[in-house]
């Protein structure tokens, strides 16, 4: 009976000790702060979403990338404004003076805090030099989820917070390195998954501005 | 030859290849990073950061670049764009891809 005590006590420990390793735990919490996300296109409504659009159209793709964000900030019971700005432009194309629109808009309403979730392997010095000049808005990045990390812009730039998860990946002394990108996320109605460094980011910037 | 897809997160390039660099597109990408971020090869995809530290600054026009001048010898055969920097529908996502 002692010997199947321990053993249960052995393989729970065993148990936990491997979901904590493979997983990251986020449990719900008030934020009320004010927040930006610049994004790849949004197919479905939200009644917290403030948006830009652009004119691209996209019917293909049920629930897009900026869709599953939405979903993962309203499942933390994230339950102010987000002010979106799509970064994708009316060729279906994302390019810097796309995002930079996008920052100038967000300072224009206001937004101290900005998400993206992009990433690109073409460094441009006009949206690095904005993002350095107007450090009283935090710019908050994730790293690309595969393990090419040659180059990754945004999340490369100076004065940029960004989080990932690979251990390959050289991470600035401002940035967030996790353990693991698979998230569980557990709030009032049951439990939720999420996989990929752009929830890392999300994440990233709720907790920090929680912590100030 | 072959199609495959360099695909950028968002956006992709569709380029046709000779069919070993499709069939071993992997091996292919290997070398291609390590060439690229080999700071002794003065190429002209690098870049400084703010901080003045070398970075790399790239995008389809290296790899297929690189290809047709250090790995395809047959002229007939060089690697070349079909379309460049578009949204690549669900089908075109199932050819041969390399995630950058």
């Amino acid at each position: 009976m002692k010997k199947k005590i321990l053993l249960t006590i052995f393989l729970v420990l065993l148990l936990s000790f491997y979901l904590m390793n493979e997983f990251l735990f986020i449990f719900s919490y008030k934020y009320n702060g004010k927040i930006g996300i610049i994004d790849t296109y949004i197919n479905n409504t939200y009644d917290n979403l403030i948006i830009y659009e652009s004119e691209y159209k996209n019917n293909e793709y049920k629930e897009t990338h900026g869709d599953s964000l939405i979903s993962f900030l309203n499942s933390l019971e994230y339950n102010n404004e987000i002010y979106y700005y799509e970064a994708v432009n009316e060729d279906g194309k994302i390019k810097s003076e796309n995002i930079i629109a996008g920052l100038e808009w967000m300072k224009k309403n206001n937004v101290p805090r900005v998400n993206i979730s992009l990433s690109s392997k073409y460094k441009t010095d006009e949206l690095e030099t904005w993002i350095k000049e107007n450090n009283d808005m935090t710019v908050y990045c994730s790293y690309n989820n595969k393990l090419n990390s040659l180059a990754d812009y945004p999340a490369m730039y100076s004065g940029v917070i960004a989080s990932g998860s690979d251990n390959k990946i050289k991470y600035k002394d401002i940035d967030m390195h996790y353990d693991s990108n698979k998230i569980i996320l557990i709030n009032k109605n049951g439990l939720k998954f999420f996989e990929g460094n752009s929830f890392l980011s999300l994440y990233t910037m709720l907790d920090k501005e929680n912590n100030k | 030859m072959k199609n495959i897809l360099l695909y950028w997160g968002w956006d992709a390039d569709l380029i046709m290849v000779p069919n070993f660099i499709a069939d071993n597109l992997s091996m292919y990408q290997k070398k291609f990073d390590k060439w690229i971020s080999n700071t002794n090869n003065n190429h002209e995809y690098w870049a400084k950061d703010s901080e003045g530290e070398l970075a790399l600054s790239f995008n389809g026009e290296a790899f297929v670049k690189w290809l047709n001048e250090n790995i395809i010898e047959n002229v007939n055969e060089k690697a070349s764009f079909i379309k460049k920097e578009y949204v690549p529908s669900k089908e075109d996502m199932n050819l041969p891809r390399i995630n950058f």
